[in-house]
């Protein structure tokens, strides 16, 4: 049984398949193509009040997921769940509990205001005309946009825009809201604002589904990610979790001076140690970057001087999330 | 739901009204194809008494009133699909479909400005026709145009849905409207009585609804014919509507399904 009350967001066994389309000459003689699989076995938990990032390439199967997630598509196998209704079973009750802010400005109309196109929507949230345009002025206030609210919809920036696709996803105070790539086509400052705000949106308790490109963004906002590849979740977690995939824990910068050629093949026989790279960097040093087992870097200092290495600094990292994103979404992990 | 109909009607009306020079466009377009007509009649009006003498014997009043109601055709059979069509090319569809108004909600509410615009172009054209081309319009039973007005959107809707249900598949081509677009204009007198047509032609006729709504709309409005003298209308008409409308409202839920599953809801 699906817990209902933890989490916003579950997928268990999650599958995606697209009947390809047939031209004439295959329609007529029936011949039958193999669908397309957009979402193979998608398992998600994401917790009520979670800032969570679905990162992918481009046919990864982001959009199909949000699309699922939203009831605008039907899954073909396995059990979704959002804050506790059934997608396919309850529809209905799905959508009273979501918004969506996509970055597609064609989702208004273009010809009446700001404040009209929310109040409609409102409307369609199932509020009352009049509660209808309280709520679309909230928004607007929430958003910023109060003194442009009775400006044709037309007239409006980039920024504004987008802004407003914030607004309307608000308009039913949603318990999860998904976010699909929202600050693309935004300038810096624009995005950075909405950047804020989001910020300021997830401290409220919303649980928040971002799918994005921009991984230095879903790196500052979200806690948890999912890496999507070819309709797979290829890992989810913290961006140290996934790093911790990659390469078992932590990477070590050394710069030592000294090193010969079998102390290079002792580090790399320690059991602790997965990777050594070595760089000269002239005057008889060199760089060693050495990925770890969590926990073990003492060792391998003591074991560097037991060489008689001559150490002259060390640093730790973690892998940035473009460098898990890039592993992730190149190779089967 | 008042709340619906009322932001439905609001939105549309305020669009429609964006667009200044179309209204007095659609305005003179009227006013030039009641002159044509009106000219025919001068011609040849006095050969098609004849086939006229059911409906007081004159043609343009049979004419003005075959093409004021002809109308409601057009807004039954496409304001569903065209709904849905433009919604899918605006992207608004996907916008109204997050909410949880039913997409069958979505589509009848924004179909009636369609429907009052229609009225009012109808009105507009035997306004015209009696106020400049001394069209008698004194004798028409309203009770009567009123219930085969209604009777003939519904009847007239029904295939509507059953066309928006092919619309929301394919997307373009859709053998409904074309069918009974291009089938009413000729058969289902319009613009001639369909006795002037031979008898296998009219045996065709009798299965298209305009010919009973046009029937009805002419003997209510231009003899003013009670409901009860209409039944030999009125009762296909009711056919059609129960027949056809359960018809339509379960092919539109396996075409939403369908295009839920493979993934074509709002695409264009």
């Amino acid at each position: 049984m699906v817990n209902t009350v933890e989490y916003s967001i579950e997928t268990k066994g999650l599958v995606k398949s697209y009947p390809q389309p047939r031209n004439f000459f295959e329609f007529f003689r029936g011949t039958e193509k193999k669908p397309v699989t957009a979402l193979d076995h998608v398992d998600l938990k994401i917790k009520k009040g979670e800032f969570f990032g679905v990162l992918g390439p481009n046919g990864a199967g982001k959009t199909t997921l949000t699309k699922i997630l939203c009831t605008l598509v039907l899954p073909s196998e396995g059990e979704v769940r959002v804050n506790g209704y059934d997608v396919v079973k309850n529809g209905g009750g799905v959508r009273t509990s979501i918004g969506l802010v996509s970055s597609d400005e064609r989702s208004f109309y273009w010809k009446i205001s700001g404040r009209e196109n929310l109040v409609f929507f409102a409307v369609l949230n199932n509020h009352s005309w009049s509660r209808a345009k309280e709520r679309a002025a909230e928004v607007l206030e929430i958003v910023g946009l109060e003194s442009a609210a009775d400006r044709r919809f037309e007239t409006y920036s980039s920024g504004m825009k987008q802004k407003m696709a914030f607004a309307k996803g608000l308009l039913n105070d949603p318990q999860t809201l998904f976010l699909d790539e929202p600050t693309r086509s935004l300038d810096p400052n624009a995005a950075k604002e909405i950047r804020h705000f989001l910020s300021s949106l997830s401290k409220q308790g919303k649980t928040i589904f971002l799918t994005t490109h921009n991984l230095a963004e879903a790196e500052q906002l979200c806690k948890r990610v999912a890496v999507l590849h070819r309709g797979r979740v290829q890992g989810v977690g913290s961006k140290r979790d996934l790093g911790r995939m990659l390469t078992r824990g932590e990477r070590l910068m050394l710069v030592v001076s000294g090193l010969e050629k079998p102390g290079i093949s002792r580090l790399e026989t320690l059991s602790v140690v997965d990777s050594v790279g070595v760089e000269g960097l002239g005057g008889g040093r060199v760089r060693l970057t050495l990925e770890l087992a969590e926990g073990s870097v003492s060792t391998v200092l003591s074991e560097a001087l037991k060489l008689g290495l001559q150490i002259h600094s060390t640093r730790t990292e973690e892998a940035s999330l473009e460098q898990i994103f890039e592993k992730l979404t190149t190779e089967e992990v | 739901m008042f709340n619906k109909i009322y932001a439905f009607i609001k939105r549309d009306v305020t669009i429609a009204t964006s667009y200044k020079l179309s209204f007095f466009l659609r305005f003179f377009g009227m006013f030039f194809s009641i002159l044509v007509f009106y000219f025919i009649d001068k011609l040849f009006g006095s050969t098609a008494t004849p086939y006229l003498m059911d409906y007081g014997g004159d043609y343009f009043s049979f004419v003005l009133i075959g093409i004021a109601f002809t109308s409601f055709l057009w807004a039954g059979l496409k304001s569903f699909s065209k709904v849905i069509r433009r919604g899918q090319m605006m992207g608004t569809l996907e916008a109204m479909l997050i909410t949880p108004t039913r997409i069958s909600t979505i589509i009848l509410f924004s179909s009636i400005w369609s429907f009052i615009a229609t009225s009012v172009t109808a009105l507009l054209y035997l306004a015209i026709g009696g106020l400049f081309f001394g069209v008698d319009l004194g004798s028409a039973n309203i009770l009567s145009t009123a219930i085969v007005l209604v009777l003939t959107i519904i009847a007239f809707s029904s295939f509507g849905i059953l066309s928006a249900s092919f619309i929301m598949i394919y997307k373009e081509g859709d053998p409904i409207n074309w069918l009974f677009s291009s089938s009413s204009t000729l058969l289902g007198g319009v613009f001639f009585p369909i006795e002037v047509m031979p008898d296998w032609l009219q045996s065709i006729s009798k299965i298209l609804p305009i010919t009973y709504s046009l029937d009805a709309m002419r003997l209510a409005i231009l003899k003013g014919y009670a409901p009860a003298a209409l039944t030999h209308d009125i009762l296909p008409l009711i056919g059609f509507s129960a027949i056809v409308m359960p018809l339509a409202i379960v092919s539109f839920y396996l075409a939403v399904n369908k295009a839920k599953m493979n993934g074509s809801l709002t695409h264009y």
